[in-house]
């Protein structure tokens, strides 16, 4: 099983080069931040689950559903309710919150639920690899953009075992699903033991595996022939720039 | 050239030494074949043949190493990684990549090879062993043995003049391995091979084979003598390839058929078919898919097995064996199909106590602090009895050769005894169903004897015990079925004396019939499965 979301299915979104995804996510994160309309915002939330269709992802959008709505419900009602405002209304019996709270909430619950939609397209259409070799192309050292996307694997890696000792454990009688809270927490003891020796042994070995493999810290890897930025990239980027820098100027407008 | 001269290591300066005077002068070219029992030395050397010790793991190394006349402390390691490339035995810790294609360029990029060579490199490489197409395939989405492969095949793109491989068939299907030794002499590679391993199973591809036992070269020289050699084998707790195993060394084939005579009756006897055992479990058209995958693992099985039964399971690396294993144990949830054991489907019963799963790695299962403790922690979560739990835990110790052990740190054990370990910790409750995830694979010889002896003994005390195995001496021995998969379907569940009858099934489940086997077949056309069947049936004139 794997807990991260790039699967090569050789969509459109998926040939861009690294450095476009890159820079696009940038430039999207940065457009978001300056959008003040609910209704940009949720026409922007739309148009994302349309490249995740694209993108043909939508696995991955399906698999975080559940979670995006928790986590967009429990911002909207926490800003809702820390909302500061002079006047105060009724929202439903027995509550009071300041005047415009909601319509504050859905925006920043929108700008939040926007920013993880792009987050997760970028990582359903990038590997980390990719991830690695745009962040040299752009001037990243390579040791530090390997240690990220090994950092990835590894909490891949990490995962698997925890879900294989879970297993194992379970299959002996101690299963950490059941129980009282403090019977499961006692349960859990039995798994982290072989997960922390598991994960030192992996650090142990990872140094002579790496270096086996003619890894070192100075090393300068040539990936820049694997990518070309071709005429889609650019139109894609300049799309992406155009648009941050239409959402800039409306907002800079005055209304 | 690799020259070691009296060479002697200890990992610390007080600890007991791993290796002890070893001299030894591989030529460039040579294949040479390492074999030796669990604690032989074998990793050690292959870590000191490939500068792994000195340069990356430190230790206390006494006479000399040279690599090409040089000294290999003196040899900077990113130049001597360009000539000398290792799979480690753990080699799921030597892939860094997310993608085989990755995973194939990520050596010669980092010795300065530029992308695009390194992709024609990595496609050459998948070419010549039969791969083609897999550049794509995600890393989690591979089976243990494909993992195993693309590691060993990523050691290939940088054209390495030495490969040292601790192990390397580990978890691979028997018919590849073979095929990926004779497709080394083929491919482009034209460097020395040293392949460290438990077994001999392969030796005539070899031109030498060097026997370590205890820190110590037992033997050195042309494979020939020393396989036919049992007093030699015996001391070195390695299992006598082929003939020897059944025949006094010398024997030929026609001295058999002249010297020996065939018992028909006792091969009749073979063939008695077996009573019908009362169903325990019954798959009926089961479907499987990971999440994270389109592709089905499982598609459409329905079999049944009965109670009492010992059934090996065998198919190619990436059939569904170990996926089939898990739903019958109720790890994984599925939902096209239906398990049934005992007549209930197992989504409406707790299969805990029922159900013992042994895992392929020991280390996903250990986690106590003495192995005593870790072989009754599962007693002690069924909460039995303290004289019980003391009395049963110390049987299983003595049968399974850890007695001596009992107070010691399970992860201070060798692979075999944290193997060993994991069996005795889920046997010990004595479950009515036993499954095995290839339990035989890192014990050397002794060992496997010693824990399949224990498996029989529960399964002839009526336990069922499903058993995946790529070691067919193994599926050969024990047990009286084989369920063969093979791409998620099955290819045949039976007896296993017709599944290694049919060449045809044999070759889809990427499986090879025993040396004894073909020798069988050689001597009369009649199929003995091993070496209690020759004994029985071929006496002495």
């Amino acid at each position: 099983m794997s807990v991260f979301f790039y699967r090569d299915s050789g969509s459109p979104l998926h040939g861009f080069d690294p450095r476009t995804k890159i820079a696009a996510l940038l430039a999207l994160f940065a457009a978001i931040v300056f959008i003040d309309r609910t209704v940009v915002l949720a026409g922007l939330l739309a148009a994302l689950v349309g490249l995740f269709t694209l993108a043909r992802s939508l696995g991955s959008l399906r698999r975080m559903a559940v979670l995006f709505l928790l986590i967009g419900a429990t911002t909207f009602v926490l800003w809702t309710l820390s909302y500061q405002g002079p006047e105060k209304v009724r929202l439903i019996a027995g509550l009071t919150v300041a005047r415009g709270a909601t319509g504050r909430a859905a925006l920043l619950s929108l700008r939040f639920l926007d920013m993880l939609l792009a987050g997760l397209l970028f990582l359903s259409v990038t590997s980390l690899e990719d991830l690695s070799a745009g962040l040299v192309l752009f001037g990243v050292p390579y040791p530090a953009a390997f240690a990220l996307s090994l950092s990835f694997r590894l909490v891949i890696v990490f995962a698997a075992t925890g879900a294989t000792i879970v297993e194992a454990q379970k299959v002996r009688g101690n299963d950490v699903e059941r129980g009282s809270l403090l019977r499961r927490i006692r349960a859990y003891a039995p798994l982290l033991i072989p997960l922390i020796l598991n994960g030192l042994r992996r650090v142990e070995t990872l140094r002579a595996a790496l270096e086996s493999k003619g890894f070192s810290p100075r090393n300068r890897v040539r990936v820049g022939e694997k990518f070309r930025m071709r005429r889609r990239d650019w139109l894609a980027l300049a799309g992406a720039l155009a648009f941050l820098a239409l959402v800039i100027i409306l907002r800079a407008e005055p209304r | 050239m690799i020259s070691l001269s009296g060479l002697n290591f200890r990992y610390t300066a007080d600890g007991p030494p791993v290796l002890e005077d070893v001299r030894l002068r591989i030529a460039p070219g040579e294949r040479v074949l390492v074999a030796g029992r669990n604690g032989a030395g074998k990793t050690t050397l292959s870590k000191i043949l490939s500068g792994v010790i000195p340069h990356v793991e430190k230790g206390v190394v006494e006479g000399e190493c040279l690599f090409r006349g040089r000294r290999v402390e003196d040899i900077p390691y990113p130049e001597m990684v360009k000539d000398i490339a290792i799979l480690f035995q753990d080699f799921e810790a030597q892939i860094v990549s997310t993608s085989v294609g990755e995973e194939l360029v990520f050596y010669p990029l980092n010795t300065g090879v530029p992308y695009g060579r390194a992709r024609e490199e990595a496609a050459r490489v998948l070419e010549e062993f039969g791969l083609a197409g897999f550049e794509r395939r995600a890393i989690h989405e591979l089976s243990g043995g494909e993992k195993q492969k693309i590691a060993l095949l990523s050691l290939l793109t940088v054209a390495p003049s030495w490969l040292i491989l601790d192990e390397p068939f580990t978890d691979i299907e028997p018919a590849s391995r073979e095929s990926i030794l004779e497709a080394l002499g083929r491919s482009s590679f034209r460097g020395g091979v040293v392949l460290f391993d438990q077994e001999l199973a392969h030796y005539r591809l070899f031109d030498r084979l060097l026997i370590l036992h205890d820190g110590r070269v037992l033997y050195d020289g042309d494979p020939g003598p020393a396989v036919s050699d049992k007093g030699l084998l015996d001391r070195a707790g390695l299992e006598a390839p082929g003939m020897l195993r059944v025949f006094p060394a010398g024997t030929t084939v026609d001295s058999v058929r002249a010297g020996y005579a065939f018992d028909e009756k006792a091969f009749a006897g073979l063939h008695r078919a077996e009573p019908p055992a009362e169903r325990l479990i019954e798959v009926r058209n089961l479907s499987f898919g990971y999440k994270s995958s389109a592709a089905p693992v499982l598609n459409d099985i329905s079999l049944e097995v009965g109670r009492g039964d010992f059934v090996a399971v065998v198919g190619p690396n990436g059939s569904g064996k170990t996926t089939l294993m898990k739903l019958l144990a109720g790890i994984l949830k599925f939902r096209e199909g239906d398990i049934l054991c005992r007549g209930t489907s197992i989504r409406r019963r707790d299969l805990t106590g029922i159900v013992g799963y042994v895992y392929q790695n020991p280390d996903n299962q250990i986690f106590a602090a003495t192995v005593e403790d870790e072989i009754a922690f599962i007693l002690k979560m069924r909460k039995a009895d303290a004289p019980v739990i003391e009395e049963k835990t110390r049987r299983i110790m003595d049968l399974l050769g850890l007695a001596d052990k009992r107070g010691v740190d399970p992860f201070t054990l060798s692979k075999g005894d944290r193997e060993k370990l994991a069996c005795a910790s889920i046997l010990v409750a004595e479950p009515e169903i036993i499954i095995l995830d290839e339990p035989t694979t890192g014990l050397d010889f002794p060992s496997v004897q010693e824990l399949m002896a224990l498996i029989e003994r529960l399964n002839g005390q009526g336990r069922t015990v499903l058993m995946i195995t790529h070691a067919m001496e193994v599926a050969a021995a024990y047990g009286r079925k084989v369920l063969a998969l093979e791409g998620g379907r099955v290819l045949f569940f039976g007896e296993k004396r017709a599944f290694f009858a049919d060449g045809n099934l044999l070759d889809r489940a990427r499986v090879r019939r025993t040396e004894l086997m073909d020798l069988s077949l050689n001597l009369n056309g009649r199929l003995l499965l091993g070496p209690d069947e020759f004994r029985a049936c071929w006496t002495k004139r």
